[in-house]
């Protein structure tokens, strides 16, 4: 009885995830208010709104942000639409009509400008994680503003690339907007409205972050349940999640067609993945079994260091292999 | 049968070895007497047997390197020369060149065997009169031609042992060289590794009147920090500021700049102030004598003249970065990522990126910076086909820290070289399409070293294990002997989360302390080797631990405490640990006492 109930499940979790484009370019009508976010500094309060699809599956959050960074006596105003993805991860932002985003002494922002700014914020590691306000600018070289009476130094020069050049305050206040914790608070409400669609959204992420937030929600049963869907998440992914996936994966499988399906990735994988495979199927005795076998017609294509842990895993378990197989492989 | 058949080979080589030397000569590379354009490479022994002569020329043929032997008994010669194709394939072995027995090239290309790894490969034979007969080597290409060794014998064309082990005995009884050394030094305190560490170990020492020996297996002091690796100094001076001023002074250069080699130089003079310190540079520990879990001996090789050397003393500091000293005297260590739930080390952030839930052996990479220059007019640059398969259409015409490589299945110490080679690809090919794709045809290599610069391995297990946790909780330790305040830096690979990227570039994670880290002094001496020290980059702490307190005045701070320690040890003949239990107010006091 149960185990028919799973099979539904999954097979619909498949369907889904079938139809499912990455990220559905749903209509801001579709946004509600989600929360307020407050920043002190900035003195911002603005609605974080979640956005949802026609088929009111949420998609993403979004915010009309509006604020004010000034320094030394020169202030830029940011008007701007922000969008995150549903595990909080940065997607992109808009300017508003009437509002462009400006640098030092009012000049507009170019087009290369823009850019580098979505580039900016796209950068978790950003060194301006790292920085405190005073540290942007080098105070000895300093400009004269020619529109309102202030000075303000030079962008330091380690920062010249993590920042919009004239615009070193508000590239820092929007990176740190986005990565403050506006970020928490986004996967805290998403967890609130969690659902298999939701999972499956960002499992189908390019980005990293958001499909190891959706990977860290699933229990044990869960990986189970999703390995079919699993297998195609992998397949896609990143060597980083590949790995992880493959590490948590519930090995052996009960059906022996998904261990076959397992054992032929293999070939595909990178380097790290396969490290982690290759351990995964050598360490505990209840795996090894069921997937050294599986592993023979490989061994020819695994790497010196690959093939001596295989062989020993087919030792220490006593799991038959032809002696004749063992030098051939040796000799190769 | 087959391994039995090959004993049964190798003893009658022995014997005739030991019944007729004159017939068989084997000569090391690395002992040639002119090295020309060759350097002796000692980075490896552990992985290949030796140091050997490695032509790097940056893709210019380097000069012949000449060596005189005496042949006493004249005869028909077959000659084998130990060497590696250290990137085989379907293109031309990078790194060729020619033997020549006077004045004879021998037809042989050498280097240039289809398979991986070390072995021997047979150049030919010849026809040799009595006397004195000059062997040079003759570089072909300037790309990391190597040649460990040269052996000449009268007996048949036998090829000499390649296994590990049997070849180690085989070179011994070879070149006639005792198993124990019978030079023997005594000492206060002998330090192994002179990096930053073991240099500030070693005056911390002398200045409280130790004799001190500094066994260091480069021409040059300083580790990471000297001009053969050239990175820029970081981290706080702590309680020890004179005496890392008087070793490390590197903060003003870019990460690369020759300045460097003028701080080497400054590094070395101040280092021979103290009369009390004997350098034995160009010397690789190979061994540590153990009784009782006390280490009694190091034993010590030098790279080029194979003389043998033991040190005895009371205390040894092991500074190797490599955890050497306490890995041969069975020091229990640590190697790769520990679990996030071990030391309570996770941070959300970076998830399994900053530490993983079940342990793994990734490690901090290691790094070959480097940079190239216009000449001013055209200059040539070999295809590197070989370089292809790694750096893709990826181009660079220099390289900062992020130059890193790092794998799970790829040991810092038992694959060195084959990390130092990758590196190595990585720097050529990138090199080669950067001159391509911007028609930079007047852009030269300037330099590159052969070098890797290693930021971790084995790290030696000490009564207290420094974690990111100890970060974490502002831990105060009432041993707390060094300081750190720059933020914890921990490095993957770029290619782990966007495969456009090579596998050779890095990403720094930075965790921002919110007040200086302590370390504590139980993290600089072994758990289970009652006289062992160990300071620096192999100093007991966590992967996360090391992430925090690797920066150089901070590894520094350590060897300076560890002198300190060294000084109480002997003032009540005690252990490390002694100093902890039973006389920590004096040492903290001495510390105070000395600061600045
Ligand atoms: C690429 C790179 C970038 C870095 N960037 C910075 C930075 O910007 N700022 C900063 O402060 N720190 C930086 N670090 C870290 C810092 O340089 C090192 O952690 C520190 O210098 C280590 O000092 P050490 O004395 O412990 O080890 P090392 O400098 O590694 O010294 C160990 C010495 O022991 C010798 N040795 C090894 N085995 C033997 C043996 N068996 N017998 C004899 N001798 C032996 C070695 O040749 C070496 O000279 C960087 C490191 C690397 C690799």
């Amino acid at each position: 009885m149960h185990y028919y109930r799973l099979c539904l499940i999954l097979f619909y979790f498949l369907g889904q995830f079938i139809n499912a484009t990455a990220y559905s370019q749903d209509s801001l009508s579709f946004c509600h208010k989600a929360f307020l976010l407050k920043s002190e500094e900035y003195a911002v309060v603005d609605t974080i709104k979640i956005c949802r699809n026609a088929d009111s599956i949420p998609t993403r959050y979004m915010a009309n942000l509006d604020m004010t960074v000034c320094n030394d006596g020169l202030c830029a105003k940011l008007v701007l639409k922000m969008y995150w993805d549903l595990a909080g991860s940065y997607m992109g932002y808009d300017t508003i009509q009437g509002n462009p985003l400006t640098k030092f002494d009012h000049k507009r922002f170019t087009g290369g400008d823009y850019e580098k700014l979505n580039k900016i914020l796209k950068d978790k590691n950003s060194i301006l994680g790292t920085l405190e306000n005073k540290d942007l600018v080098d105070k000895r070289i300093t400009k004269k503003a020619s529109t309102v009476d202030a000075v303000t130094g030079a962008t330091s020069k380690p920062i010249k690339n993590s920042v919009v050049e004239g615009a070193v305050y508000s590239s820092y206040a929007l990176w740190h907007l986005v990565y403050g914790s506006v970020k928490d608070s986004i996967r805290a409400y998403t967890l609130n409205i969690y659902s298999k669609q939701v999972a499956k959204q960002l499992l189908g992420s390019d980005n990293y972050d958001s499909q190891l937030f959706a990977l860290k929600q699933m229990s044990n049963d869960d990986y189970k349940t999703a390995f079919p869907f699993l297998f195609q998440v992998l397949r896609r992914s990143f060597p980083f999640i590949k790995a992880y996936i493959i590490s948590k994966a519930p090995l052996p499988f009960t059906d022996k067609g998904q261990n076959q399906k397992f054992v032929s990735l293999f070939s595909e994988l990178d380097s790290y993945s396969k490290s982690v495979f290759i351990d995964r199927i050598t360490t505990e005795k209840k795996v090894a079994i069921v997937f050294l076998p599986l592993m023979l017609p490989q061994l020819q294509i695994l790497d010196s260091k690959q093939l001596d842990k295989c062989l020993s895993a087919f030792q220490k378990f006593k799991i038959p292999i032809s002696q004749e197989l063992i030098s051939k492989l040796k000799a190769m | 049968m087959k391994r039995s058949f090959f004993l049964f080979l190798l003893t009658t080589v022995l014997f005739n070895v030991q019944a007729q030397k004159n017939n068989t000569i084997l000569i090391e590379a690395e002992s040639f007497a002119k090295k020309g354009g060759w350097v002796v490479d000692p980075q490896f022994v552990e992985e290949m047997g030796s140091p050997y002569l490695l032509a790097h020329g940056m893709g210019i043929p380097v000069q012949d390197a000449e060596t005189n032997i005496a042949i006493k008994e004249a005869g028909k010669y077959y000659v084998w020369v130990r060497t590696e194709n250290w990137a085989p394939g379907k293109w031309e072995a990078p790194g060729r060149f020619y033997l020549s027995i006077d004045g004879n090239r021998l037809e042989k290309v050498l280097g240039d065997q289809n398979q991986l790894g070390w072995n021997w490969e047979y150049a030919g034979s010849i026809k040799l009169t009595n006397g004195d007969k000059k062997l040079s080597l003759q570089d072909l290409t300037g790309f990391e031609g190597r040649c460990d060794a040269i052996y000449l014998t009268l007996l048949g064309n036998e090829k000499p042992p390649n296994e590990k082990d049997v070849l180690k005995k085989w070179r011994l009884q070879m070149n006639g060289i005792p198993v124990t050394p019978d030079k023997v030094k005594k000492y206060d305190l002998v330090v192994v590794g002179g990096g930053i560490a073991g240099c500030a170990a070693s005056i911390a020492a002398a200045q409280k009147g130790l004799k001190v020996a500094l066994v260091e297996d480069r021409p040059i002091l300083g580790g990471v920090a000297s001009g053969e690796i050239r990175v820029r100094t970081l981290g706080g001076y702590g309680k020890f500021e004179k005496i890392l001023q008087a070793i490390v002074n590197n903060d003003y250069f870019p990460n690369g700049s020759n300045q460097f080699l003028v701080d080497d130089k400054r590094r070395q003079q101040n280092m021979e102030k103290y009369h009390n310190i004997d350098i034995y540079l160009n010397f690789r520990a190979f061994d540590a004598k153990t009784e009782n879990q006390k280490i009694i001996s190091v034993d010590a090789r030098h790279t080029s003249s194979g003389e043998l050397l033991r040190f005895e003393a009371p205390l040894f500091v092991d500074c190797t970065g490599d955890g050497w000293i306490g890995y041969w005297a069975g020091a229990e260590y640590m190697y790769g990522r520990e679990a996030s739930s071990k030391y309570k080390e996770a941070w959300d952030k970076y998830g399994p990126l900053w530490s993983p839930e079940t342990p793994d052996s990734i490690t901090l990479g290691s790094s070959i910076m480097w940079s190239s220059k216009n000449a001013g007019k055209p200059v040539g640059f070999p295809k590197v086909p070989w370089a292809m398969e790694i750096v893709k259409d990826y181009a660079a015409s220099n390289g900062e820290w992020d130059w890193e490589f790092a794998r799970n299945d790829l040991n810092q110490i038992d694959d060195a070289e084959a990390i130092r080679d990758h590196l190595l690809k990585a720097i050529y090919g990138s090199f080669y399409n950067y001159r391509q794709q911007h028609n930079a045809d007047s852009l030269q290599l300037e330099w590159v070293p052969y070098l890797s610069g290693k930021r971790e391995s084995r790290r030696l297990v000490g009564d207290y294990i420094f974690t990111f946790n100890d970060v974490l909780k502002d831990k105060q330790f009432e041993d707390a002997v060094a300081f750190e305040s720059r933020h914890v830096d921990i490095h993957y690979e770029q290619n782990l989360v966007d495969t456009s990227k090579p596998d050779f570039l890095s990403q720094v994670m930075f965790f921002v302390r919110n007040r200086e880290s302590e370390i504590p002094y139980r993290s600089l001496y072994s758990k289970n080797i009652s006289n062992l020290f160990m300071a620096g980059r192999d100093f007991s702490c966590s992967h996360l631990g090391l992430g925090s307190a690797r920066q150089m005045r901070t590894t520094g701070q350590m060897g300076a405490a560890v002198g300190k320690a060294a000084f109480l040890c002997k003032k009540y003949n005690a252990n490390p640990r002694d100093i902890y239990t039973s006389h920590l107010k004096e040492y903290i006091d001495l510390i105070n006492a000395d600061a600045y």
